[in-house]
């Protein structure tokens, strides 16, 4: 059969990707007549299709038939056993038994570098010593000279005022020129409006 | 009605699984069977769902055994998303271990086994094959076609939608179909096997 003959002969029926798609519901019986009517046609005619159909159902039957797993005694009893147990408490007294024995390693190691070498945590020093907040200076801006920075930035500004001046004043139109200018000349009669004096 | 007493609780429990843990179990074996111990895992999902049995059973005649049936896979489902996100390799560490001369092997061609050794062989082959099924698409399959679920009833399990559920299982189906004739399945060309 050559092609062409092929496509003539799938023409009324489904496309064959579109055949395969439908043969997980038409195995089921999901589709509704006229469609499975539609897939069964496609079957008889292509090749392909009937190929796929027959390696799915192959496939599934094979799905069918894994038996199930074996489950032993110990194990179902562990289930049952667990189960009654009921969900693990987060502090449980082993699970803090293994953090207390988790942690007492590193907290023994700092507290031996802590004793050994006092030098290299002076935070623990002045922990210890109970130093408070009378070792802390209040900071006043003002009175630190920062008054003098402000006083400056003022200056400058003020020289540099009269240097700032505004568009109008810098040969562009003043405000009443502009009016003069630009205000309204329609002709009377053209727009029906009239003019006022 | 009075509230059941905690050794009633007990009984009710104990004969809930006694009923279900082979079929859970197959479940969990199924879906995560290379990626974490099943054993384990089967008992930690007992354990999470007696403390949801005790809560849902606190109201009476709320569940039958049909919903708790259907709770327990659900609990089984989010436990197993949850392996499968961060899998831990025990004897393989990442690699692939499976036998370069099974990659290939046609089951589907495979005559019917005529001793138990054979039988044993095409049985690993099988669920070597349904391990290569993509994860998402292998948990219709195995709820619909293995453990006979209804459709349903599987919808209800895995949280999804009629028709995304119904296009999982074709996908499951037909990537089985070319796992079993030793073709490559298209989920695992794509994003990679879960033993990659």
């Amino acid at each position: 059969m050559t092609e062409t003959e092929s496509t003539e002969s799938r023409r009324p029926g489904l496309s064959p990707f579109f055949c395969q798609n439908q043969l997980s519901e038409y195995m089921d019986g999901l589709l509704p007549a006229s469609r499975a009517e539609e897939v069964k046609k496609s079957l008889e005619t292509d090749r392909e299709c009937a190929r796929f159909h027959k390696d799915l159902q192959a496939a599934i039957e094979v799905a069918r038939n894994i038996g199930p797993r074996p489950l032993n005694h110990d194990l179902a009893l562990q289930i049952v056993e667990a189960s009654e147990a009921g969900r693990r408490r987060f502090a449980s007294r082993v699970f803090v038994s293994r953090v207390v024995l988790v942690m007492a390693v590193p907290l023994l190691l700092f507290a031996t570098a802590v004793t050994t070498f006092p030098s290299l945590f002076p935070f623990v020093q002045q922990w210890s010593s109970g130093s408070g907040s009378e070792d802390f200076v209040r900071y006043f801006p003002l009175l630190q000279g920062a008054g003098d920075l402000i006083e400056e930035q003022a200056n400058w500004l003020h020289l540099r005022e009269p240097f700032k001046v505004s568009v109008w004043e810098e040969g562009g139109l003043s405000p009443e020129e502009f009016e003069k200018s630009f205000q309204s000349r329609s002709p009377v009669g053209e727009t029906g409006d009239e003019e006022v004096p | 009605m009075s509230q059941p007493s905690g050794s009633e609780h007990k009984t009710d429990l104990r004969e809930f699984i006694k009923e279900n843990d082979q079929r859970v179990y197959d479940f969990c074996f199924y879906m995560i069977q290379g990626v974490v111990p099943v054993d384990d895992f089967v008992i930690g999902l007992f354990r999470a769902f007696s403390g949801e049995y005790r809560r849902l059973t606190q109201v009476p005649n709320e569940w039958d055994s049909t919903s708790l049936k259907l709770r327990l896979y659900q609990v089984a489902w989010e436990k197993i998303r949850a392996a499968s996100v961060t899998p831990i390799y025990i004897a393989s560490s990442g690699r692939d271990m499976r036998s370069l001369r099974e990659m290939d092997e046609d089951v589907l061609a495979m005559s019917e086994p005529r001793d138990k050794a054979l039988a044993a062989r095409r049985e690993s082959l099988v669920l070597e094959r349904l391990s290569r099924v993509d994860f998402e698409f292998r948990a219709p399959l195995v709820l619909r076609d293995i453990l006979d679920f209804n459709d349903d009833q599987a919808v209800q399990i895995l949280g999804l939608r009629w028709a995304v559920y119904r296009h999982r299982l074709h996908r499951g189906r037909v990537d089985f179909k070319d796992a079993l004739r030793g073709w490559p399945v298209r989920s695992e060309e794509r994003k990679g096997s879960m033993f990659a």
